[in-house]
């Protein structure tokens, strides 16, 4: 510092660096604050997971060995969106045997892209980076660090097919739900 | 030497940090640190808090005409702290206006605007016009009525503008009229290029305030120098805290900005622009016809070249206010005015019970909207939602289609019965003494159809007996199906041997299809309010003859109009409630909607509930080459 220091001017100039200090603070605390917990908003995680129930199809519409992909259609709260009987994603289902059928999310746990019915027709294969999977969502080569992240269904009175619509983490090897 | 300083020397070599700093705080202050600087910093501060806030505001808004609405809602109701930002930038912003007011009126005092500060005026105009376009342009984003409203007078203003207004209106709004482009191009406006050219000026504004210093007071020592750092920037910022405590107050005394109901162009809404364009709005009511421009262009147009010129035309050297009166007085003038304006508007609005009236019933719609939206919006937009609501729907039908004729709650037609307390014993004990009446089919054209229990026809004095007291209850018990078991058996009993010859009871009893007495089963019920105004001659409640031509003006089949036949459960729901002081139950409604049984009355069949969506079977994969036909719901 240049100028002087008087005795007496020092407490006084003490006092305005620490008005200043104290105001703009108090300023930036009371806008900063609010603003972190409002960008934060996200954080405070509202579904409470588990995923909830659609009903899918029969059983007798599906044929046996054959993955069949279907529609999970329901309502959805985006936002301040509602709407209503939406598309909310999709599962392929199999037809393991007369009584048995499995779910199998479409959502790659590599990175999240849609998987299809490989090239050769007997596999699944996802079409961002070649990720492949049986038809039992055994993971048989590419990047996917797991298997096809299985569902529950449910059989219920008159074949119906009731799937339980969870979504997973993406890129690690453990089968974790999202919410 | 500390690590500290040994960092800020290593930092100030390569950047030269410490001379930035320097200038910047020891900016000498001629005449000393006073008071009366603080306006332009606390303003710089205010500012900054109005960024802050609109960068948070703009991280969750959406600008088109069907989400706008919604997610300000969203951002005020169930965004953390969303009520927080949004009211500091809502009251900012008029505390913005305020402490440029307050800027404005010090420098000109001070003589700041003479030369040779003529340009650093100038730039200050403009910044003032920059700041005026962000309160036009931001009171529009919410999309409320208030907003809306408002906005839209401002940019049919615009369009009376000589010449160029048509195109420039068109422009402003992105069209003809009100719609996503009017809010996109006013939100790129406020969040895009009226940033820019706030930044553009306050840079050149602030750089030639450097170049000049402050205007001190002309008795002021100028020996006396102070240096910006620290007494004047702890002035500045001690001021800015106090403005700001102000807006926080505000903010939390009203919880945060009010959010009218959505932008509705086919309402009839008192609008009122934000309160510092009262003065504005005010000035439009004096000036008529030809003359219109006078207020809206000419006189704001003669204050701002006023504004502009006043470096030119007070040329007299010296600051002292002797020399001045004359501008500084001008200048006081228009504030003066501005004060007048805007309390003659509130005067005016406080007197005007049309006005206060239009305000409440906004106000209720506003905080209807609210509540309701928390469930979330269509995706349609919040006025499909307000429209789907079934409160206001049904306000709405009865208003237009059911109390042309009938009255509730003492307004209405008055050519129809009186439905205020339609369903209950006390309607049918009034009905069976006084049909005629003004409350009944006086002007209806069933009038004379059914004799009074109580009164003697013209004529027939001699043979007619009244009904005593007590039967007319238990008949009423009987019909609205409330009272003692005795009373309905007696009821029951009365009406076979006094009502059923034109009264049938499920279609037992009364007269042909030519008779206009209804069926009276299920009177009193939701079932058959609802079968009467689908379509009252359908046998449920009147034969075919009740839609006779002869009966001029007799009720028409609802469940034939464009306009309501989608809506006739909602307005019998709305009505049931309305009447009888209660909400239909689950049952009453499943009743009313489900197929009716027919006389003798047969087990009701199950309703067959609509086929569950499927997905479509046919879906074998492995046989085609594309091989996923994503099998959706049929």
């Amino acid at each position: 510092m240049t100028e002087k220091k008087s005795p007496e001017a020092e407490p006084s100039r003490r006092g305005f660096v620490v008005a200043t200090a104290v105001a703009s603070c108090a300023i930036a605390g009371v806008v900063g604050v609010p603003a972190a917990a409002f960008i934060a908003t996200p954080l405070r995680s509202e579904s409470g997971g588990g995923g909830k129930k659609y009903t899918v199809g029969k059983l007798d519409e599906l044929v046996v060995g054959i993955p069949t992909k279907v529609s999970i259609i329901g309502d959805e709260v985006d936002a301040w969106t509602r709407s209503e009987k939406r598309r909310l994603g999709s599962v392929w289902l199999l037809r393991v045997s007369e009584k048995e059928v499995r779910a199998l999310s479409v959502i790659c746990p590599h990175l999240g892209c849609g998987i299809e019915i490989g090239n050769d027709l007997k596999s699944f294969a996802c079409p961002c980076h070649d990720s492949t999977f049986g038809f039992d969502g055994v993971r048989a080569a590419g990047p996917s660090p797991r298997n096809m992240d299985a569902l529950p269904v449910e059989l219920g009175e008159g074949g119906v097919l009731t799937v339980t619509f969870q979504r997973f983490r993406i890129g690690i090897s453990e089968k974790k739900e999202i919410g | 030497m500390s690590l500290f300083s040994r960092l800020g020397d290593a930092l100030d070599e390569r950047t030269g940090h410490r001379a930035l700093l320097r200038h910047a705080l020891d900016e000498p202050v001629k005449g000393g640190a006073r008071v009366s600087y603080v306006f332009g910093s606390v303003l710089t501060a205010s500012i900054l808090v109005q960024i802050v806030t609109g960068w948070l505001l703009m991280s969750a808004y959406a600008p088109s005409a069907s989400t706008a609405w919604a997610s300000v809602h969203y951002i005020s109701h169930k965004m953390t702290m969303g009520w927080f930002i949004r009211g500091l930038h809502h009251f900012g912003s008029g505390a913005t206006v305020v402490l440029l007011a307050l800027h404005l009126a010090q420098t000109a005092l001070f003589g700041a605007y003479k030369k040779p500060r003529e340009m650093n005026w100038w730039f200050g105009l403009g910044l003032m016009g920059v700041v005026l376009g962000f309160s036009l342009t931001g009171y529009l984003l919410p999309w409320d009525q208030k907003g809306y409203w408002a906005t839209r007078v401002a940019t049919n203003i615009m369009g009376t503008v000589p010449v160029v207004g048509a195109a420039v209106q068109k422009l402003a709004q992105g069209g003809d009229s009100y719609g996503h482009h009017t809010l996109t191009r006013f939100y790129a406006l406020h969040v895009g290029v009226l940033p820019a050219a706030f930044v553009a000026l306050i840079v050149a504004h602030v750089a030639l305030f450097r170049k000049h210093g402050v205007t001190p007071p002309a008795h002021a020592d100028l020996k006396k120098v102070d240096k910006f750092f620290p007494k004047q920037l702890a002035y500045d910022a001690l001021a800015a805290l106090v403005a700001f405590a102000v807006v926080v107050a505000l903010v939390v005394k009203d919880h945060g900005a009010p959010l009218d109901a959505p932008a509705d162009p086919s309402s009839e809404y008192p609008a009122r622009p934000e309160w510092y364009f009262l003065a504005l709005f005010q000035l439009l009511k004096y000036f008529h016809g030809p003359l219109e421009m006078v207020g809206t262009l000419i006189l704001p147009g003669v204050v701002a070249t006023f504004l502009f010129a006043l470096p030119l035309l007070d040329r007299k050297p010296g600051t002292a206010l002797r020399g001045r009166l004359v501008w500084v007085g001008a200048i006081a003038l228009g504030f003066l005015g501005i004060g007048a304006l805007t309390m003659a508007s509130k005067r005016a609005d406080e007197r005007d019970q049309g006005f206060q009236k239009a305000r409440k019933v906004a106000d209720e719609r506003a905080a209807y909207a609210n509540e309701i939206a928390m469930k979330g919006v269509p995706p349609e937009g919040p006025l499909v939602m307000l429209e789907r609501d079934p409160k206001l729907r049904g306000e709405a039908i009865w208003k237009e289609k059911c109390s042309t004729c009938h009255t509730m709650d003492g307004k209405g037609g008055g050519s129809a019965p009186d439905l205020t307390g339609w369903g209950t014993k006390a309607w049918v004990a009034e009905t069976m003494r006084d049909p005629d009446g003004v409350l009944r089919f006086k002007k209806s054209p069933f009038a004379g159809k059914m004799p009074s229990m109580t009164k003697a026809a013209p004529g027939e004095e001699a043979d007619f007996h009244p009904m005593p007291d007590a039967t007319i209850d238990a008949v009423a018990s009987f019909v609205a199906g409330e009272g003692t078991p005795a009373q309905l058996a007696l009821g029951k009993e009365t009406f076979s041997n006094a009502c059923n010859g034109c009264h049938a009871l499920d279609g037992d009893g009364g007269d042909d299809d030519t008779d206009v007495a209804p069926d009276l089963a299920r009177w009193g019920t939701l079932t058959w309010l609802r079968s009467q105004i689908a379509n009252p001659a359908a046998g449920d409640t009147y034969k075919t003859g009740a839609s006779d031509p002869g009966f001029k003006g007799h009720m028409p089949a609802f469940a034939d109009d464009v306009d309501v036949k989608n809506d006739v459960d909602l307005i019998a729901q709305w009505i049931f409630t309305k009447a009888k002081g209660r909400a239909p139950t689950e049952q009453e409604i499943k009743d009313a909607t489900a197929p009716k049984p027919k006389a003798p009355p047969a087990p009701t069949p199950a309703p067959t509930p609509a086929p569950e969506p499927a997905p479509s079977g046919s879906t074998a994969p492995s046989s085609s080459a594309s091989p996923t036909p994503s099998a959706s719901h049929s």
